[in-house]
């Protein structure tokens, strides 16, 4: 569990957010309550937070439009419901929500923790999926920009080409080291990223995502 | 674009038909399996968009067979289908990140609608195609 996973407390009785607050501090989690979604999409604004734990009861009309509304301010968000009254109706809302967990009240604090937990390392994975994005498209951007160079005519006799093309080698790859990783879990061995020549005296850059296409 | 694709797991004839008939008339190209094992097999060899699957089945159930794809598809879109719906099915369902749960008997243009959401959102996610 990291340190650095902040957990925002939206709703629910005092004494009940003061036990959490307590419980999770302990734990290691930044911790912060606010009474209301319309609190909590006020700091959303200007605070990131890893996992939103929202208390369905109080805000049973407003709380998924109040969980479209967070992500639209942070699309990473974890949201974990806790409530005194699932209803199969409920729970399927949540899943079409994309909420990581619903946690039945009364609960065991070790449940709860399990819920986050999951919410949090979802947030991380989220997060670091979104960052692989944007590479790729710095990646597509770079090779355009090198084919457009490599396009140009060679005027000044072969030492230009060959410079051309270490430099757009040594730039992908500048950009390909970060990228190049393997993920734990459901996501390892999905994306993977290979540099190759495919033919000597070009640089064939290909960005393959097995499994299933796009992330 | 070209055509999404979908694998729907039943083992139920009657609705294997049915999804195979509509969702290829939608212009849809489907692939119907009658058992998790299969379904796994078509999923070794061939990349789909997402999966449609009924809970209760043999051997491997929809739930087992979600598991698995979460395993080596990431996220891969899953929508459930059962005619035994309950409260612990559809939490169980809620942790695989399943994207949609579906009571039968249904209607299967709200089906169709239901997939065609599920498909298109992640498309739109997922940004400019790489591969």
């Amino acid at each position: 569990m990291s340190d650095k996973a902040y957990i925002r407390l939206i709703g629910g009785e005092l004494h009940v957010q003061d036990v959490l607050v307590e419980f999770l501090t302990g734990l290691g989690y930044k911790v912060c309550c606010v009474t209301d979604i319309v609190a909590a999409l006020d700091v959303a604004q200007s605070q990131d937070f890893s996992v939103a734990l929202i208390d369905f009861n109080p805000f049973a009309k407003d709380g998924f439009e109040a969980v479209t509304r967070l992500r639209r301010a942070q699309p990473a968000i974890g949201a974990v419901m806790m409530t005194g009254n699932p209803t199969l109706e409920l729970v399927i809302e949540a899943m079409r929500h994309e909420m990581t967990d619903v946690v039945v009240k009364p609960f065991r604090l070790e449940d709860l923790c399990g819920a986050l937990e999951r919410a949090v390392a979802q947030y991380h994975r989220d997060r670091e999926m979104a960052s692989l994005r944007k590479r790729i498209v710095e990646l597509e951007e770079c090779l355009n920009h090198i084919e457009r160079q490599a396009g140009k005519k060679d005027t000044c006799g072969t030492g230009t080409s060959e410079k051309l093309k270490l430099g757009a080698h040594s730039q992908i790859l500048a950009l390909l080291r970060p990228i190049t990783v393997s993920e734990r879990g459901a996501l390892e061995g999905n994306l993977e990223v290979r540099v190759k020549p495919a033919h000597k005296d070009d640089i064939a850059l290909h960005v393959c995502c097995a499994g299933q296409r796009g992330f | 674009m070209g055509k999404y694709r979908i694998l729907a797991v039943d083992d139920e004839l009657l609705i294997r038909d049915l999804l195979y008939d509509f969702f290829t008339t939608q212009g849809w190209d489907i692939t119907v399996a009658e058992n998790g094992q299969r379904a796994i097999d078509f999923l070794r060899n061939q990349d789909f968009d997402l999966v449609l699957t009924d809970l209760k089945m043999p051997d491997i159930d929809g739930m087992d067979l979600t598991g698995r794809i979460r395993n080596t598809h990431g996220s891969l879109p899953v929508i459930i289908m059962t005619g035994y719906p309950s409260l612990e099915t559809a939490l169980e369902a809620l942790r695989f990140k399943v994207d949609d749960y579906i009571i039968k008997p249904f209607n299967v243009n709200q089906l169709f609608k239901v997939v065609k959401k599920v498909v298109e959102a992640r498309i739109n996610m997922s940004g400019s195609q790489v591969g």
